[in-house]
């Protein structure tokens, strides 16, 4: 064939991969710290969930650094929170950073789940409004809610709303996740009125993240018109309803 | 003058389909009326949700064009009539199939891209539904005649099924010369001939794509689309099935007129006859 009928690779023009925005809002109030009073006594699981959430947290980074094509279009921001909720990272390409260990706020007490959920919100929609403004493309936002216990304040109530809303819209993915006996579950659900809250077994915390980082891998590989289906059976992984 | 076009396209299935052995999604189809009156080029897209879409993608490429002839001249008229009757056809036309094949409407869903040319009267008609990208010639220079439709989000566009709107159907007509050329591909391969960002052409891959017709047969040029498509740049960028298809007004042939045709069309001038 007659080069000119050939292609060259040096002519090609570069188009960003599209982005797929993950806010992980997780709890470090102090019940994270796997300790249980009981009257005068006190009880220390081990290892205590903080650990493994942040074990999690480092293999899910390390996973999506690993997929030649999820660690171009990931990434990732995270919110933690207490009584008060304070982003941790703000968005950036997985490939670029470390992964955050995460601190419990034992001086903070409290769980204000709204409050987090808001801020997540709002890092969201500015990052997408960062995409657009450069013409890259993106993916429906993601936002993964890890809880453990029960809201302290009344912030779920307009934040689940705006929510729902997105949710509804098809414009935000939320996967609530409940952890241990003290979360409650009807506060969780109220964010996602498509899908029901799963609870995390024990403290599987790494499967989980081995979880989502392959639903990262799927959608980063889809294309328009495509409907990436949830691995149900990898749930059964780490998550029970 | 006698405009004289020449044609040529193909398509390949991309890594992503061969992995999870889906069929290529990606149909093409080059067309010239049994008259030689009206010519085009049509190509769909299937939609990735449905592994029936190629059906549906591949029966709106077989049937646009003819019916697009038929209607031309109203069509070139006034394309927002042309936009809904055309929309309408496309909606009865899959309904049909649905039934006919018993396969739910919305499995047949797929992009829509064509050129529409009326040879004799130097006119076109391109219509576009969801992603891909038309591409047109004119004086050696290429621009985008229509851009791809994305909703939101990267994974989301506009299909044949989709409710109708301004938005779904783009229709567009205008001249044609002996320099005009037209280049039309799905969402895979404009990864490679088109920059997102700046929502222009790749300039050079573009212009080289369009003047093969210029240079090589359709034979050749045919197989050098499928060569690009499945082992060249296209890969580099995309996993997705990949197609596109190029017409151009190539070349220009003079009618020979007897000396006696000239003095009668000389003399049909004078007298203010009009053919």
């Amino acid at each position: 064939m007659s080069t000119d009928l050939v292609l060259r690779r040096e002519d090609l023009v570069h188009n960003p991969t599209p982005r797929l925005p993950i806010c992980l809002v997780l709890d470090c109030s102090p019940s994270m710290s796997g300790e249980m009073r009981y009257g005068s006594s006190v009880e220390q699981t081990n290892p205590r969930p903080i650990d493994e959430l942040n074990s999690g947290i480092e293999l899910f980074f390390n996973s999506i650094k690993e997929d030649e094509i999820a660690q171009f279009s990931a990434e990732i921001c995270l919110v933690a929170f207490s009584g008060v909720a304070e982003k941790v990272l703000d968005f950036d390409n997985i490939a670029r950073i470390e992964p955050p260990v995460l601190q419990l706020e034992m001086s903070k007490g409290g769980t204000s789940i709204g409050t987090a959920v808001n801020l997540a919100i709002e890092l969201l929609e500015e990052r997408k409004s960062e995409y657009q403004e450069v013409g890259v493309d993106f993916y429906e936002p993601w936002l993964v809610l890890m809880t453990d216990g029960q809201p302290t304040d009344d912030s779920h109530n307009d934040s689940s709303i705006k929510v729902s809303k997105l949710v509804l819209e098809s414009r935000l993915q939320v996967f609530p996740i409940g952890i241990g006996h003290g979360v409650d579950m009807d506060i969780l659900k109220s964010f996602s009125p498509k899908r029901d809250p799963l609870k995390l077994q024990g403290l599987r915390f790494r499967e989980f993240f081995e979880w989502l980082s392959k639903s990262v891998s799927n959608t980063s590989q889809s294309i328009p018109g495509e409907e990436i289906p949830l691995d149900l059976e990898g749930i059964k992984g780490w998550g029970a309803l | 003058v006698i405009l004289k076009h020449k044609f040529a396209g193909n398509f390949a299935q991309g890594k992503s389909h061969s992995v999870n052995n889906t069929p290529c999604q990606d149909v093409i189809k080059l067309w010239t009326s049994s008259n030689s009156k009206y010519t085009g080029i049509a190509l769909a897209d299937g939609a990735g949700f449905s592994d029936k879409s190629h059906i549906g993608a591949k029966y709106m490429v077989e049937n646009i064009l003819p019916f697009i002839s038929n209607n031309f001249a109203e069509f070139y008229e006034d394309f927002n009539k042309a936009s809904e009757k055309i929309n309408r056809f496309v909606i009865d036309s899959l309904s049909k199939l649905s039934n006919s094949e018993r396969i739910e409407f919305k499995n047949l869903a797929s992009t829509l891209l064509f050129v529409c040319i009326d040879i004799t009267n130097f006119k076109y008609l391109v219509a576009h539904i969801g992603d891909g990208i038309i591409f047109k010639e004119s004086k050696n220079e290429v621009y985008v005649l229509s851009h791809p439709f994305k909703g939101e989000f990267a994974n989301s566009t506009i299909f044949t099924t989709s409710k109708y709107s301004a938005y779904k159907m783009r229709v567009q007509s205008g001249e044609i010369t002996s320099d005009t050329g037209f280049l039309i591909c799905s969402d895979g391969a404009a990864e490679a001939l088109y920059d997102r960002a700046q929502k222009k052409p790749n300039y050079k891959l573009s212009k080289q794509i369009l003047s093969w017709l210029d240079n090589y047969s359709e034979e050749e040029v045919n197989k050098a689309i499928v060569s690009n498509l499945e082992n060249g740049v296209f890969k580099e960028v995309t996993n997705d099935d990949c197609s596109l298809c190029i017409l151009k007004l190539s070349t220009v042939e003079t009618k020979p007129v007897s000396l006696f045709n000239q003095i009668l069309n000389t003399f049909k001038r004078i007298i203010g006859f009009n053919t």
